[in-house]
Formats: C-alpha cells, sequence, structure tokens
C-alpha cells in the first residue's frame, strides 16, 4: 500500500479519498483493485458513495430554493467600489511618504553644506591665528624680529583687529575673541594699571632721591 | 446591509470602464472572460491575472472576481453562519480583507489559488465572529430553536418543500466541525487535505467529520 493509503486510518478515509477524485493515479489503481476483490469494500464504498451524492444533491436542492439575498452584480459592485476606495487610499498613504523623503534628502543636504562651511571656517581660524602668532612667524627666520615681536606686550589693538575680521564674515557673536577669555578691553586696563604702577614707582624713587 | 458597505466605501470614481470592456466579453459570454485570443476563442482570464490587475487599482478586476465566487462564498458563508445578515457581515468583510493582504497573496505558494485563498479569509471570518460573539451565538441558536420549532415559515409554499426544509435543518443542525468540513468541500472544491490543513487538523480528522456528515445527511433525506 502506497504512502498516502497508509496515512490514511480507515476504509472510509481511503473511500471518501476515492471518490473525492483526490488520490493520484497509482493509489487510485491500488484502490480500484481492492474494491475488485473486496466485496465488502464494495458495499461499503456502495452505501458512502450514495451518501456523498444525495448531501451534494440536498445542498444543491437547498440552495435552489432559496433566493440570495445579496445578488451577484450589487455584490460585484460593492466589491469594485472597495477596489477603488483601496487603491485611492494607497495612493494618498504612498504621496506624504514620498514627500517626507524628499524632504528629509533636502534636510541632508543643507546639514552637509552647514558642516562643510563649519570646516572651512574652523580651518581658516586656526590658519589666522598661525599667522597671527609672532613666535610661529619668525621660526627659522628672523631672530630679532622675533625676539621684538615676542616682547611686544599683547594690546587691544590685537583683538580688535581679530573682532574686525570676525564681524566682517558675520561670526562675531559666535566665536569667542580671545580662548583665555581677556577682551580687548580688559587688555587696555592691565596695560594702564601697569603704566600707573610704574609711574607710582617713578614718583616713589623721586621722593626717595629727594 | 449593503447601505452600510456604501457608507463604508463610498464612490471613489468610476474611471476603469475601459478596463470593465476588456474584461467582460463582447459576445455576451460571462463576464471574467476576456475578448478573443488567437483564433477567436475567447481565453478566460485567470484568478492571478485579476489578482494583478486588482493589485494595479483596477475595480473592474476585482468585480469579475467577485462575480465568479460570489454564489460559492456567498452560500458557505450562509450554511455555516446560519443568518443572511451575518452573511452578508462577513461576506464584505472578507473582500475587505482581500484587498487588505493583496499583496501577500502568492499563487505559487497558496495551495488551490486564489479560490481557497477567498475561502481561508472566508472561515477565518467566521471563526473570529463565533470567538467574538460565542455567548451570543448559544443564546441566538436556543432562540432560534424554539422560534423554529413554534413558528413555521408561513410565506414558504407547502408542497415539496417539506424535504428540502428538513434537508436544511439537517445541514443547521450538523456539528459546526462537520458543517465546515462539508461545506468547504461543496462550495470551495477544495481538497481534503488543504481543507484539514486550513482548519487545522489531521486529515484523517477532516475526512471522519465528512464521513459522519453525509451520513446524516442521507438518513435526513432518506427518513
Amino acid at each position: 500500500m502506497s504512502d498516502l493509503l497508509h496515512q490514511l486510518e480507515n476504509n472510509e478515509a481511503i473511500l471518501l479519498m476515492y471518490i473525492a477524485g483526490e488520490l493520484p493515479d497509482v493509489e487510485r489503481r491500488e484502490v480500484e483493485q481492492m474494491l475488485a476483490t473486496d466485496a465488502t469494500l464494495r458495499s461499503m464504498y456502495s452505501e458512502l458513495k450514495s451518501a456523498w451524492d444525495a448531501s451534494l444533491e440536498g445542498i444543491e436542492r437547498v440552495d435552489a430554493s432559496e433566493a440570495m439575498v445579496l445578488s451577484r452584480e450589487a455584490a460585484a459592485r460593492q466589491v469594485g467600489r472597495m477596489v477603488r476606495q483601496w487603491h485611492a487610499g494607497r495612493m494618498v498613504a504612498v504621496k506624504p511618504a514620498e514627500v517626507a523623503r524628499k524632504r528629509g534628502g533636502v534636510r541632508m543636504y543643507i546639514g552637509m553644506l552647514s558642516a562643510t562651511a563649519a570646516v572651512v571656517l574652523v580651518g581658516f581660524l586656526v590658519w589666522w591665528g598661525v599667522m597671527a602668532d609672532p613666535v610661529r612667524v619668525t621660526m627659522g627666520g628672523n631672530e630679532m624680529a622675533a625676539r621684538e615681536s615676542s616682547a611686544r606686550p599683547i594690546s587691544g589693538r590685537d583683538t580688535e583687529s581679530v573682532r574686525d575680521t570676525l564681524d566682517a564674515i558675520g561670526l562675531a557673536a559666535i566665536v569667542p575673541v580671545d580662548p583665555m577669555g581677556f577682551s580687548a578691553d580688559g587688555l587696555d586696563d592691565v596695560e594702564k594699571q601697569a603704566s600707573h604702577l610704574a609711574d607710582l614707582g617713578k614718583g616713589s624713587a623721586s621722593t626717595t632721591d629727594n | 446591509m449593503a447601505d452600510t458597505l456604501e457608507s463604508r466605501v463610498g464612490a471613489v470614481g468610476n474611471a476603469e470602464d475601459a478596463a470593465r470592456l476588456r474584461l467582460v466579453a463582447a459576445s455576451g459570454a460571462e463576464p471574467g472572460v476576456s475578448g478573443p485570443s488567437g483564433g477567436g476563442v475567447p481565453r478566460e482570464v485567470t484568478d492571478e491575472e485579476l489578482v494583478q490587475r486588482m493589485r494595479h487599482g483596477e475595480s473592474a478586476a476585482g468585480e469579475t472576481l467577485c462575480r465568479r465566487y460570489h454564489q460559492s462564498l456567498f452560500r458557505y458563508l450562509q450554511r455555516v453562519t446560519r443568518s443572511d445578515g451575518l452573511a452578508e457581515e462577513l461576506f464584505q468583510q472578507t473582500w475587505l480583507s482581500v484587498l487588505e493582504h493583496l499583496n501577500r497573496f502568492d499563487p505559487a505558494g497558496s495551495a488551490g489559488g486564489f479560490k481557497a485563498w477567498l475561502f481561508r479569509i472566508a472561515t477565518n471570518k467566521a471563526n473570529d465572529h463565533w470567538r467574538s460573539r460565542g455567548r451570543q451565538k448559544n443564546a441566538y441558536d436556543g432562540l432560534r430553536r424554539i422560534t423554529d420549532d413554534t413558528a413555521p415559515d408561513a410565506s414558504a409554499p407547502l408542497e415539496g418543500t417539506e424535504q428540502v426544509e428538513k434537508l436544511k435543518r439537517a445541514i443547521e443542525t450538523l456539528p459546526e466541525a462537520q458543517r465546515q468540513v462539508l461545506m468547504l468541500r461543496y462550495y470551495s472544491g477544495m481538497k481534503f487535505v488543504d481543507i484539514a490543513a486550513m482548519l487545522g487538523c489531521p486529515l484523517n480528522t477532516a475526512l471522519g467529520r465528512m464521513h459522519k456528515a453525509v451520513l446524516k445527511l442521507k438518513s435526513v433525506m432518506e427518513g
């Protein structure tokens, strides 16, 4: 007996599969051979076949006796409307997603531009800072000039010039003029206090001399 | 019920008359049969082709599919639910679900093709309904038995209908599991192997239910 027939628990199951025409050709022939040789199985088959036919006929008669509540055309129209609405709904759902994707692309582009500009600016400021550093400018060159430059105290004018540059490129409000926190005015104050102390020193020296 | 659906679905437009014309045979053939192909022999559009068209929003394809399976699907739901109103509601829910899951339908991976898939959805809808309304169903069944016994349908003709009424009642009183297998086999034409897989039971169980159901109906018809 083949695999499928083996799976079926009893003769009723085998015969139902046979009547329903769901057995492959090999198994079908096998059942036919069994029916040809087994009278009991043949009788069982006749009974089951008549019950099968009677049931299907019975359902058919019940169907024929009842009008369809929902006509075929009405149902088709309903389904047609469903399809149209479903499709329109899909289109509506797709469009915002596309717009969002495009917006996201523009935002990413602007972000990349901003990042590039920031990098260029920082690079410029670093370059400017290096060029303005008197020690580095004179490295390997004019030692005297270097000494003179380094000896010169930082004045408010230096920071003023940085501020002027930042003003020119519109970043004065963002970038600190002096990373140490000194402002140009603060440096001027220090200069004034130093000259005042020097004057006091001179004054006390002349008093002592006197 | 139709009004309910109309308000739910609404009209979106009717831009597919041309598509409808393509689907309906020019010479009075069944809807779902396209125009001539080859030597003038009408070629029936397959379910899979219609599904594909429906995916692109062709409402005429949906209408054709609906016409094709309207009777078997509606009758199946009628027999399983034993209620015209509920059958109509589940019919609509089934088609809505078809659209909802249309992109998941794979003709190659779905045994029995679109029809089996359609009936699977309908069966799930019916089962979901019974699960969610189990208590109401029991109450309804009890009420129905009482009203059926005490108040026969006065509008029904008396001659020739007695046996049909008995049959109908015999079908309705079949245990739900037996009725489902019998109706699925009759209306969907699905194989028992697929029915068993759909209902989540062994093949022998499905066959056993079918066996009992047909014997019972036969005894009613003979009685």
